[in-house]
């Protein structure tokens, strides 16, 4: 299946991505500071610290959702920390351009402290957590009790985590991961996610007993853009 | 019909996309006479992704255009206000004196970007309210998922907000859906106030006679006075006139045939 996907073009410059940290006033960030508040607004009596981004399948816009929403959060003024728990293809280090030769699974092995792996941003209050090297086997490595220890010590030094995941249906780790921390969000990319798979996708992060914080639709088109490029006196 | 009041209008020179200077400034103020206006709250954009106008540049800003137009002899009276547009920390903004209600008063208006609603407004709302603040959600009728599920509006009006629709909206300056809808918005008692939204006076210009002559027409002189009332009222930060608001009911076409 996934060799017939067709090849895209991906831009080589990756902080493209970053549009929260290049373009704050820009549409788009509104929407990202929309879904920070919509996130906050999601519970009131249990406080939302530790979250997950998945997605039923690949390249929906998991890492990209992740990123953002982890500058999004840092522009509140509060530590964030962007963990790359994307075992299977990691993208964290591209796209803020970081050595990933030290990270998550270095410290769920107890190689180094969670102190001494964290990575400092241009974004000041966002720390990125590297996935580190990839282990043979992910799920194991997330299901352990470092991984509880890990979510701990990480909510002691961050107001939000952020957990950025694999895809729900290829492997077990989002579920794994689910169960763990504090809420799960998903992301649907427009015309492109298959409906059956998002439901799928749901009754998966509630098998693991996970919050489902909300849905983000991505790559939707906006028919009318704001009123005042249309009608402003320009 | 009397003298009115305009709550939502973008006179203040060189703050955003209203007027450009003085002059211009000058000019709506002149046309704002013309139509009957005596009192404009200047509400500036704030935080709508373009313009930050904190409350207390708007209120020096207010007292400059005020003195300017004494010297030129134009008897308006120009009242502190914002349009501020919709965003999770606005109760910290309010307790850190960035947001200006009307006038001073418990009156905010708030703006939505035109293609919808933020699932966190009904909490924020309450949020608000609980400080004491009542959210005037400015042109309804020009935003889209409210057009597609007018439900959103109802459910935030029954739950205390009030609604703005705009002069130039009635006046079908905006097309006919949106005419059509801001009718819709009356009738269904979803909307409470009628203001210009004037930004100079060429393409985005005040209408009020206009509307208000459109709405004695259509629905007479105890509307029209209710919607004129109700904003003198805001500027004082008295009780407005809230009729009990209802669904708007999807008009089917087909039943026609």
């Amino acid at each position: 299946m996934l060799a017939l996907k067709k090849k895209k073009l991906k831009s080589k410059d990756s902080k493209r991505k970053l549009v929260t940290a290049i373009d704050p006033k820009s549409p788009i960030s509104e929407q990202y500071r929309t879904i920070r508040t919509n996130i906050q607004y999601s519970s009131v009596d249990k406080e939302i610290k530790a979250i997950m981004v998945t997605s039923s399948g690949p390249e929906e816009g998991k890492s990209t959702t992740a990123a953002n929403l982890a500058v999004t959060f840092a522009q509140l003024g509060q530590k964030v920390l962007l963990v790359d728990a994307d075992l299977r293809k990691p993208t964290v280090h591209h796209t803020f351009g970081l050595n990933n030769l030290f990270g998550f699974t270095t410290v769920l092995t107890k190689q180094k402290t969670l102190e001494k792996t964290v990575l400092e941003t241009e974004e000041k209050d966002l720390y990125i957590l590297t996935s580190g090297p990839i282990p043979p086997n992910p799920a194991e490595l997330l299901s352990s009790k470092s991984m509880e220890q890990f979510i701990e010590e990480a909510k002691s030094q961050f107001e939000y985590i952020i957990f950025d995941t694999p895809p729900l249906l290829a492997v077990a780790d989002p579920q794994i991961i689910a169960n763990q921390v504090d809420g799960s969000i998903l992301v649907v990319y427009s015309e492109k996610t298959i409906i059956d798979q998002a439901k799928k996708s749901k009754e998966l992060l509630e098998h693991a007993q996970s919050k489902l914080l909300g849905v983000v639709l991505n790559h939707k088109e906006i028919q009318n853009g704001d009123y005042y490029y249309y009608y402003g006196a320009k | 019909m009397g003298l009115m009041v305009d709550l939502h209008c973008h006179i203040l020179p060189g703050v955003d996309d209203g007027a450009r200077d003085l002059s211009e400034s000058v000019k709506m103020a002149k046309k704002a006479i013309e139509q009957g206006i005596h009192t404009i709250v200047a509400t500036p954009h704030h935080l709508n992704n373009r313009y930050e106008n904190p409350k207390q540049s708007i209120i020096d800003r207010v007292e400059e255009l005020n003195r300017a137009l004494r010297e030129e002899k134009i008897d308006l009276t120009v009242l502190p206000g914002q349009e501020t547009r919709i965003y999770g920390e606005m109760v910290a903004g309010y307790e850190a004196a960035e947001i200006l209600p009307i006038n001073h008063t418990q009156y905010v208006l708030i703006e939505f970007s035109s293609s919808q609603v933020p699932r966190y407004t009904e909490k924020l709302f309450f949020d608000l309210q609980t400080k004491g603040l009542v959210p005037v959600v400015v042109h309804p009728e020009r935003n889209q998922q409210i057009i597609e599920q007018p439900e959103i509006l109802y459910n935030l009006v029954e739950k205390g907000a009030l609604t703005q629709v705009t002069a130039a909206s009635i006046c079908g300056d905006f097309g006919k859906k949106i005419k059509t809808f801001s009718l819709q918005l009356i009738e269904a008692n979803l909307t409470h106030f009628i203001a210009s939204d004037a930004h100079n006076t060429v393409n985005r210009t005040f209408k009020m006679r206009a509307a208000f002559d459109l709405v004695q027409n259509k629905y007479g002189n105890d509307y029209m006075y209710l919607f004129q009332e109700n904003s003198e009222l805001v500027i004082e930060g008295g009780h407005v006139y809230k009729e009990v608001p209802e669904r708007i009911k999807k008009k089917k076409f087909f039943n026609l045939f």
